[in-house]
């Protein structure tokens, strides 16, 4: 038990620096919009995938580690896993220091990315206004003959989606 | 920095960088615009504000929406549409006078006829045929001639209706832009920048230099006060007004110009620049040059064969009277030249002759009016009629080609003008569309990582709660 307590701290400490990176990374996100710097958004973007691939992975390794302790009722809250140390375990005191830690970052983060990805969103809409101009049907266009010319299809730049 | 702090960062870098979509969208709508100037948001860091003994930044502010414009190739491109206005009027009505003196046939083949004809009936005095060939000859000179002033007299007609057409527009364009400057004047004394109607404003200078070869002077209220030849055409909110009702005394329009306060004025002889000063010259200078250089030449050709004429007898011994019928005054000559009616009647009446009393053989006065041909008159300046003439015409090649070359010469330095201005204020299709592309990729991108994020988020709180 002692030593799956060990393994859980450790995975719990690099997900709450991963976090962190996160937090930061959206901070630069932030920063690379009110420059409009596009690349530098981009890479930010890249990055930020990165890190939530590494927390997915942590997060799959802490549910092993939670699995191999031997809980069977859902859900397994570190308050709980805190509950059930020794009073005096140093691991209890490692735990509750780690889970208040996790809790302040993780609802920071959550609030910060939804805050992001809201002003992402309505900055996507007007640039779809933007490039509206470009997008919309012309005149039709007369042969010499007096027929039609048939009517090109619509700029597949403008309309794509990444 | 408190969450109240981070939220109106975050509200005012919002507005910022939609006032800058806005903007690209704007430039993007408004890339073929003949005469649009890109606009660009100026960016500045806000005021940070100090707390807990330290700077901490607030975002960023737009300052305001720019055009962004050279303003050298704008006042130089005025000058140049004032240039090209010009020499566009004056190289168009040469082009048409030129056209008027066709490379083959015309006065010149009809001149050479009529005195081929002269030199055939000195070679056969007697000679019916020769004579009747002399009195066709020289109808169809005067037929030339004739016909060859109405061209000219249609190209001032044309010249006159399209004096007409310009001060209209000139009216139209002196209306838009004086009510152009109150909305420039009024915007921008609000602290906003006129920057659309200052690019409407520039599109019209450009047509009214184009047209008048004024020039442009932006007051401190932005306003821009017109002057061309003296003649304030544009005041502020104000401007003149042309009007051509008025016919001078050879039934051609006045230009009459109206003050803003109401005051009027004869113009046509002060308007010398633009389009209409060209058209004004070749109307009323240009073409009436030609027109009275052909007059004389008929007065000369004319005079000269009559009194030649006159010297010989005809075949039935009397003395010669007039060839062509006679014209009393220079103007208006080339219009009337006629072989005399009993000539034309009677083509034995056409003196060949030197003397009554000689036979019929005598041909001198027959190769004195043939001779006519290499003959200098001091009314033509001392040179023959054919020189004359082809001088005239070389004058009138010269004069459209040097204007041609002038117009082709100020239309290259429009176009690199131009070509400059557009890459100072000319929209960027590919530049403004990648720049949104590649937002529009890194939003959507990061909008695809949210639901996964989401799902961890969720989770690990759902943990640590």
């Amino acid at each position: 038990m002692s030593l799956n307590v060990a393994e859980l701290s450790a995975v719990l400490g690099e997900e709450i620096t991963v976090a962190e990176e996160l937090s930061r990374n959206l901070a630069a996100q932030k920063a690379a919009i009110v420059a409009w710097d596009a690349s530098e958004l981009l890479q930010r973007i890249e990055r930020r995938e990165a890190c939530l691939r590494a927390l997915g992975i942590l997060e799959q390794k802490r549910n092993d580690i939670v699995k191999q302790m031997g809980f069977t009722s859902e859900p397994v809250t570190l308050r709980r896993l805190v509950a059930e140390l020794p009073d005096t375990s140093p691991e209890r005191a490692r735990m509750g220091a780690l889970r208040e830690q996790a809790s302040h970052i993780l609802t920071r983060l959550h609030a910060d990315e939804r805050d992001l990805s809201e002003l992402m969103q309505t900055l996507l809409s007007h640039i779809q206004g933007a490039l509206s101009p470009l997008a919309r049907d012309r005149a039709p266009v007369y042969t010499e003959t007096g027929a039609p010319e048939p009517q090109r299809a619509p700029s597949a730049l403008v309309h794509s989606k990444a | 920095m408190g969450i109240t702090s981070t939220l109106s960062i975050a509200a005012q870098s919002l507005r910022t960088q939609q006032l800058a979509i806005q903007t690209t969208g704007h430039n993007l709508a408004n890339a073929a615009t003949p005469g649009f100037s890109r606009q660009r948001v100026d960016l500045v860091s806000a005021i940070p504000s100090f707390e807990g003994g330290a700077f901490l930044g607030q975002g960023v502010d737009a300052t305001g929406i720019q055009r962004v414009v050279d303003r050298f190739s704008e006042a130089e491109l005025l000058t140049l549409h004032g240039n090209v206005g010009f020499l566009e009027g004056r190289s168009g009505a040469l082009a048409s006078i030129q056209e008027a003196f066709p490379v083959s046939g015309g006065i010149d083949a009809a001149l050479s006829a009529f005195f081929g004809a002269l030199s055939d009936l000195a070679n056969n005095p007697a000679g019916l045929t020769e004579r009747v060939a002399v009195i066709g000859k020289a109808g169809a000179l005067g037929a030339s001639l004739a016909q060859t002033r109405q061209l000219f007299i249609s190209i001032r007609q044309n010249l006159d209706e399209d004096l007409r057409s310009v001060v209209q527009r000139a009216n139209v364009l002196m209306e838009k832009i004086g009510t152009l400057n109150g909305q420039i004047s009024t915007t921008e004394t609000q602290g906003v920048s006129a920057n659309d109607f200052r690019d409407q404003r520039q599109v019209l200078l450009q047509e009214l230099t184009n047209l008048t070869g004024a020039t442009t002077r932006e007051e401190a209220d932005g306003q821009a006060s017109v002057i061309a030849d003296g003649l304030l055409l544009v005041g502020g909110s104000r401007f003149a007004t042309f009007d051509t009702e008025t016919l001078n005394p050879v039934g051609l329009h006045a230009v009459t110009y109206e003050t803003p306060d109401g005051l009027s004025l004869d113009a046509t002889s002060l308007l010398t620049q633009g389009k209409i000063g060209a058209v004004i010259d070749m109307r009323d200078n240009e073409v009436q040059d030609v027109v009275d250089r052909l007059d004389q030449f008929a007065k000369t050709l004319v005079d000269e064969v009559n009194a030649q004429h006159a010297l010989g007898f005809d075949l039935l011994g009397t003395a010669g009277g007039d060839l062509f019928t006679p014209i009393a005054v220079t103007t208006g000559a080339a219009a009337i030249v006629r072989i005399d009616t009993t000539i034309d009647a009677d083509p034995r009446l056409i003196a060949a002759a030197a003397a009554s009393t000689t036979t019929p053989g005598d041909n001198r006065n027959a190769l004195a009016l043939a001779n006519l041909q290499s003959t200098s008159f001091a009314s033509l300046g001392g040179v023959t009629l054919q020189d004359h003439f082809l001088a005239l015409v070389g004058d009138v090649g010269s004069r459209a080609e040097i204007a041609g070359s002038r117009l082709e010469f100020q239309q290259a330095l429009l176009a690199q003008t131009q070509a400059r201005r557009e890459s100072a204020s000319g929209v960027n299709i590919d530049e403004e569309m990648i720049k949104l592309i590649q937002f529009q990729r890194a939003f959507e991108a990061s909008s695809m990582l949210v639901r996964t994020a989401d799902g961890l988020y969720d989770a690990l709180l759902s943990m640590v709660r």
